[in-house]
């Protein structure tokens, strides 16, 4: 992380960033046996260290490198690092102790290390920590490492040092939202890796808000991930995650509340990438942006999907008051002329009043008279207090056989 | 119409090194003295190559390719290519891909272009070679060519290229592929053009036309193995037969050199069904573990290293070396480093000696906080067996360790320079960076 030498103070303090190591392979450059260089180059690979017997021309080494580099860090990933200091002079050095801070632009994080009371260091000795961190904002952070010790007028001296990196950002989440006539709320989320390197994503899941149970759409068996037995993301690749949300019982009854809850829940995303290296995002409380019903709803309930020509067949028609005040309502049913479908019944009844969240259920019996896919025309709700008329004319279809 | 581009001799790199930093006299007059030693041909080459002079190798390649009228400045002019002269120049830039000559390589693989032109065939040749057909050019030239551009990052213009090349076999060449006298190139070239969809992000394109290559090498192989030619046409001798297994069966290995995960992974799972020995499965069942560990599917790593287990139980009763490695890697996946570090040493209880183990150990340490322990673990590996101990890898590693524990390194680093030149010719294509001199 850092070279610069410390030539004044009788103590040296070093810092490395700990990712986790990489596996490694040698360079695979093989010949033919009846080639000139025969099997020399061959043997090479077979002796080298980082090859794997029996496995050679195959890049899958069981040899560990450490870092090289500072590497990366996203949000959600854990820094951590080994700050060491060396005891640089030929005679023991006294109450040595060493503090690490990390600086966000929010906030000044203490980083725990073990050894928190001074020890002497013997020549050649070293004080050293292994120190985490889950980091929690994006942006700058700098490590401030501050080194107490002992000087050789017995006073205390210390030092720090500084390293700086940029916390990036991993991932792009983005949602959408459809609310389906039945009440559910549907979450498609595309989750696009934006780190430079391939990640797994090892988790996705919604934890849905009070409002809501959660049925995920991702898995084709119990376990089995849509995206097949690899859910692995090169950069800039993306996936989807499909999500159903259904209101909960007691939430649904109540109409009020069904134009109110506009939290959906949280996504919670872990990932993997090199050798395991882990990290974890959670998003904020995802909004949907809630359907206008207008003052009333309508929903047909117990509808058929396919029903017998000349078949008279009934369903219902749910009706909701959404609005603040007490409807009066007509219910008028016209068979319009070129529709497939006669309504049997009353036309113009009198539903008598509705309270605000007031839900009413009507009967409703409908002859379909030529085959084939029809939609269901010619409802429509009279407000006799606004004198306003609401057509519901393409609310739902019909397969007539 | 090749012709070297690289004019200066190389001198010995551990030998330059070594001269700056310890002085003339501690560093002896190693490579120089060992390229005058050897007689200036292919024996003498193999000499040098056998021993690890790899840049005296690659200047004596210059010299021979020279006298055969290949030297500096004769690019773009005509020549006569013979077997020989192929084969010394598949030998340097061998030995130039290995010690990373990425720059000089290009340039003299340029004119050599896809490896089609009409000099690279016998029938060139009438004089020479009468009525003998096919290639000149040996597979692993083209296999070294064709994958140069993947080295230095660019997959994609390897791509162009062997689009080029595919074509003009399919054009001329249909039934070269299954001819055993003719060409080897079609092999050579359908692995590489196999495999490119997978550089330019197609993976499972290129996985379903590497499932067809394998295909037809299995078929090959069981044709040898029932005594037939690889085309099932003829018969073959014995000796014929077990030397064409030998070969195809190499190269069938060599198709798993892949870069891309999915496909990667593809490839091996195949592999695994078909593998033809309980040996072999296991290995790859291992292997397939490590290669969703780096990708960090540790769940699928997990599941491989138990189909490893289960077959390694038709080997041997108890965990060996490779399994309590494979285990301690994805412990240290997990942070688990304490665990990972009893698993290597387990492994390194079944064999005290082993590089890879040692380094693995010492990694571990660090993790644990414990670098005093982890630079004693490495040092104690190279002293206890320098030839293979003094790896690139694990250099790189111990002077990683050196650096951090102390900013007073230099004295720590001449040390293993000096042992580097007692034990080791040259070899190493980066001591510097290795060393972290400055």
């Amino acid at each position: 992380m850092d070279t610069k030498e410390v030539v004044d103070h009788l103590v040296a303090l070093k810092v490395m960033r700990l990712t986790k190591p990489a596996l490694i392979s040698p360079k695979i450059v093989t010949c033919d046996f009846k080639d000139l260089p025969g099997n020399i180059l061959n043997n090479f690979l077979k002796d080298d260290a980082t090859s794997v017997v029996q496995m050679e021309t195959l890049a899958a080494g069981q040899f560990l490198l450490l870092p090289q580099s500072f590497g990366n860090i996203y949000l959600g990933e854990t820094f951590s690092c080994y700050v060491c200091v060396h005891n640089e002079t030929s005679q023991a050095v006294q109450s040595v102790s060493i503090k690490a801070d990390l600086q966000t632009s929010s906030q000044r994080i203490p980083l725990s290390t073990q050894n928190q009371s001074p020890v002497m260091l013997d020549v050649d000795e070293t004080l050293g920590d292994v120190i985490h961190h889950e980091v929690k904002d994006l942006g700058t952070h700098i490590l401030v490492c501050e080194v107490t010790y002992m000087s050789n007028y017995n006073t205390l001296a210390s030092f720090r040092k500084f390293f700086k990196f940029e916390v990036m950002k991993p991932l792009d989440v983005k949602t959408k939202f459809y609310n389906a006539e039945s009440d559910d709320v549907f979450l498609e989320t595309q989750i696009q890796n934006i780190t430079s390197g391939p990640i797994t994503l090892e988790q996705v899941s919604l934890e849905s808000s009070q409002h809501f149970s959660v049925q995920s759409l991702n898995e084709v068996d119990k376990d089995l991930s849509v995206f097949g037995y690899v859910t692995l993301l090169q950069p800039q690749e993306s996936c989807q995650y499909l999500y159903r949300l259904t209101p909960k019982e007691t939430i649904s009854s109540e109409t009020k509340h069904i134009m109110a809850p506009k939290n959906i829940g949280k996504l919670d995303i872990v990932w993997r990438s090199n050798l395991g290296e882990k990290g974890r995002l959670q998003t904020s409380q995802l909004q949907r942006i809630t359907p206008d019903y207008g003052d009333i709803r309508l929903l047909y309930v117990d509808l058929p999907s396919k029903v017998s020509v000349n078949e008279p067949f009934d369903f219902k028609c749910k009706i909701v008051n959404a609005s603040e005040r007490t409807l009066d309502l007509i219910l008028k049913l016209r068979s319009l002329q070129d529709s497939s479908l006669l309504w049997c019944g009353i036309s113009n009844r009198k539903l008598g009043p509705l309270e605000p969240g007031g839900v009413k259920y009507i009967d409703l019996t409908a002859l379909p008279i030529s085959t084939g896919l029809h939609v269901i025309t010619g409802v429509s709700l009279v407000d006799l207090f606004l004198k306003r008329t609401y057509d519901y004319d393409d609310l739902a279809s019909v397969y007539v056989f | 119409m090749p012709g070297l581009v690289l004019e200066e001799e190389l001198a010995d790199a551990l030998q330059e090194v070594a001269v700056k930093y310890l002085g003339v006299s501690s560093a002896g007059s190693r490579g120089v003295v060992r390229a005058e030693h050897v007689s200036r041909d292919e024996a003498g080459l193999r000499e040098l190559l056998r021993t690890g002079y790899l840049r005296a190798a690659v200047n004596l390649t210059a010299t021979l390719l020279a006298a055969a009228g290949q030297g500096v400045g004769r690019m773009h002019r005509p020549t006569k290519h013979t077997p020989r002269s192929l084969q010394l120049w598949l030998t340097r830039f061998a030995v130039m891909l290995r010690i990373k000559l990425h720059e000089p390589l290009l340039k003299e693989a340029e004119p050599f272009g896809d490896l089609s032109k009409p000099d690279m065939f016998y029938q060139f040749y009438p004089e020479a070679y009468e009525n003998r057909t096919g290639s000149l050019v040996p597979f692993s030239l083209r296999l070294l060519i064709a994958e140069l551009p993947g080295h230095v990052g660019k997959p994609e213009e390897a791509a162009d290229r062997l689009y080029v090349m595919l074509d003009i076999i399919q054009r001329f060449y249909p039934e070269a592929y299954e001819n055993r006298t003719g060409s080897l190139v079609p092999f050579s070239l359908r692995l590489l053009i196999a495999e490119l969809p997978g550089h330019v992000g197609k993976p499972e394109e290129a996985a379903d036309r590497l499932y067809v290559m394998l295909d037809i090498i299995q078929r090959m192989l069981s044709n040898l193995q029932q005594g037939k030619s690889e085309d099932g046409s003829g018969t073959i001798t014995e000796p014929d037969k077990l030397e064409s297994i030998r070969l195809w069966t190499g190269r069938q290995t060599r198709v798993l050199h892949s870069i891309d995960y999915r496909l990667a992974s593809k490839i091996l799972v195949s592999l695994e069904k078909q593998a033809s020995s309980p040996a072999q499965k296991r290995a790859l069942s291992s292997a397939l573990c490590r290669l969703w560990l780096l990708a960090g599917h540790l769940k699928a790593a997990m599941l491989h290293l138990e189909d490893a287990r289960e077959t390694r139980h038709h080997l041997c009763p108890t965990p060996d070396v490779r399994e309590y490695v494979d285990l301690g890697l994805i412990d240290i996946a997990y942070g688990k480093y304490q665990d990972a570090y009893n698993n290597f040493a387990r492994a390194a209880e079944q064999e005290p000696t082993n590089i890879m183990v040692a380094n693995n150990l010492s990694v571990c340490l660090l993790y644990m906080g414990r670098l005093k322990e982890a630079i004693a673990v490495l040092q104690k590996a190279i002293n206890s067996d320098p030839e293979r101990g003094l790896n690139e890898s694990l250099l790189i590693n111990l002077c990683t360790l050196y650096e951090l524990e102390s900013s007073k390194t230099n004295e720590k680093k001449l040390n293993l320079l000096r042992m580097l030149c007692k034990h080791k010719s040259d070899t190493i294509p980066n001591v510097l960076e290795c060393l972290k001199l400055a």
